[in-house]
């Protein structure tokens, strides 16, 4: 994926989406979704930036790996910036996870929890009762 | 010969536990509540009380009669009194801190004073235990031992109830107060710190609950450590242990004209949270935090408790948790329960470990606290 801030804030922002598809229907179909799928992303994003990064696809690759969507004024052809790269493709799990975990405390991780957002909303009449059946 | 009791408020949590450890001892039990649907409209749906099928259920041993009344209608609660009681376990009231205090008076205030007057003018009774609260003391200034933690307060701490329903239990324990002093009234009051135990929907079941549905946890671990945050707490099954304890007790002197702390050994609620959360399978981090601040951030989730209580007024639904629930992280609570224990009495459930693994085991088992393992 084209340059390491879109990267990063992008793979936030899936990280949410997933905790939130994962906790109304991901985990009933499979219980290893947000990892499997997490994989699936971190995987595309590694083989796209990396590509970018060896400019594969255009001889611009490296300085827009650095600098898009802003132009951040990271010199790429001065400095040896490849293990600051590294560094950084081998985070994405991390900011990945970070948004999965930031998602599944605002909407839960299970499909009977509410995460956060349980406090700010109000029940409907009897909302919040067993069901009387389950005495049985 | 088989001693009678008469339990009111038989169909509520502590209720249903009394009745069932009276039937266990060989009692005979005349158990007496709300028909099932009144109890539903008072609690406006927000609490699960037994149904009939259940109190047939409960009653069907033979040595328990199930009779209807209502405290407020005194004309109602009369046919009790038909039969010769030995003791009266006056568990009966409405614990709803949503509940407007009119309302709580009527029933709480009201309504055992009803009960208390037919005691004295129908029966030879010669017990009359009456379920209180702890919240009557409401927050007090403690005594601070040397190193600056505060001491437990004993039951000779003055009143100070922080919300509509302590107010109500206040008034309840001086009207019957009175009652013991001018008219010989046999009373033991009992104050139960916030009850635990299964087939509990209301206090408690508010912590596992919401802990349950958020999925997520922080706890603040308050420095310095001398304003952590007490957790007092009785398991049901305690409680009524210790009501029959009192009312077995001899010389009945001793516990006559009294109250007692019902409450299990000290424990913190940074500790009771994270073993709630370890239990229910609850990611939760601690955050360690400055006791001033802790008490901005406190007032900040009172004042949204508030703020729900109010939103849920509009829409004429119950809050998901009182704002006089959100007291317990607010102030500081701490309760003596020396005062039962030097009667001789011993907790099944010292401190809450035990009790709370087996509420939530058995609020999971019966489909109260749901979960998606296959």
């Amino acid at each position: 994926m084209i340059g390491f801030l879109f990267s990063i804030i992008l793979l936030i922002i899936l990280g949410l989406i997933i905790a939130w598809a994962y906790k109304r229907k991901l985990r009933q179909i499979n219980k290893d979704a947000s990892v499997l799928l997490g994989l699936l992303i971190i995987g595309l994003f590694w083989i796209l930036g990396i590509l970018f990064y060896l400019n594969i696809f255009g001889a611009d690759g490296a300085n827009l790996m650095w600098n898009f969507p802003f132009n951040l004024g990271i010199a790429t052809d001065k400095t040896n910036l490849t293990p600051y790269a590294i560094l950084l493709f081998l985070s994405y799990p991390l900011w990945y996870l970070w948004g999965l975990e930031r998602g599944y405390q605002i909407w839960g991780r299970r499909p009977y929890q509410e995460g956060i957002l349980f406090i700010f909303r109000t029940n409907k009449p009897g909302q919040g009762l067993p069901k009387e059946k389950k005495m049985e | 010969m088989t001693e009678t009791a008469l339990v009111t408020g038989a169909a509520g949590h502590a209720g249903i536990f009394m009745v069932q450890l009276l039937v266990q001892k060989g009692y005979n039990v005349i158990a007496t509540d709300l028909a099932k649907e009144a109890r539903d409209e008072l609690f406006q749906g927000g609490k699960w009380t037994a149904d009939d099928t259940f109190m047939q259920q409960l009653c069907g041993t033979g040595e328990v009669q199930y009779i209807q009344a209502d405290l407020t209608d005194k004309q109602s609660l009369e046919p009790l009194f038909d039969h010769d009681i030995d003791v009266v376990f006056s568990v009966a009231s409405l614990y709803d801190y949503f509940a407007l205090i009119d309302v709580l008076r009527k029933i709480n205030v009201g309504g055992v004073r009803n009960l208390a007057e037919l005691v004295l003018d129908k029966s030879n009774a010669k017990h009359f235990i009456h379920w209180s609260t702890c919240g009557v003391y409401g927050e007090p200034s403690y005594q601070k031992d040397a190193k600056g933690y505060p001491i437990p307060i004993t039951e000779n701490t003055p009143y100070n109830p922080p919300n509509s329903y302590s107010i109500s239990k206040m008034e309840q324990e001086q009207i019957l107060f009175e009652l013991y002093k001018n008219r010989g009234l046999p009373l033991t009051i009992i104050r139960p710190a916030p009850i635990y135990g299964p087939l509990q929907t209301y206090g408690a079941w508010h912590i596992f609950h919401l802990v349950h549905k958020v999925g997520t946890c922080v706890i603040p671990s308050i420095y310095p450590r001398k304003h952590r945050l007490r957790m007092p707490m009785v398991h049901v099954e305690d409680l009524v242990r210790a009501a029959l304890y009192i009312y077995e007790y001899q010389p009945k002197e001793q516990v006559l004209g009294q109250a007692f702390n019902a409450v299990c050994d000290e424990g913190f609620q940074d500790e009771f949270i994270e073993f709630v959360c370890e239990i229910l399978g609850v990611k939760c981090n601690r955050i360690p935090i400055w006791w001033p601040f802790y008490k901005i951030v406190s007032r900040m989730a009172l004042s949204l408790a508030k703020l729900q209580e109010g939103r849920a007024r509009t829409k004429k639904v119950r809050p998901r948790f009182e704002a006089a629930m959100t007291g317990y992280v607010t102030h500081q609570y701490y309760f003596s329960n020396q005062k039962l224990k030097d009667l001789g009495f011993e907790f099944l459930y010292g401190g809450w470990r035990k009790g709370t693994l087996d509420t939530i085991t058995w609020y999971k088992e019966h489909g109260w606290l749901e979960d998606d393992i296959q």
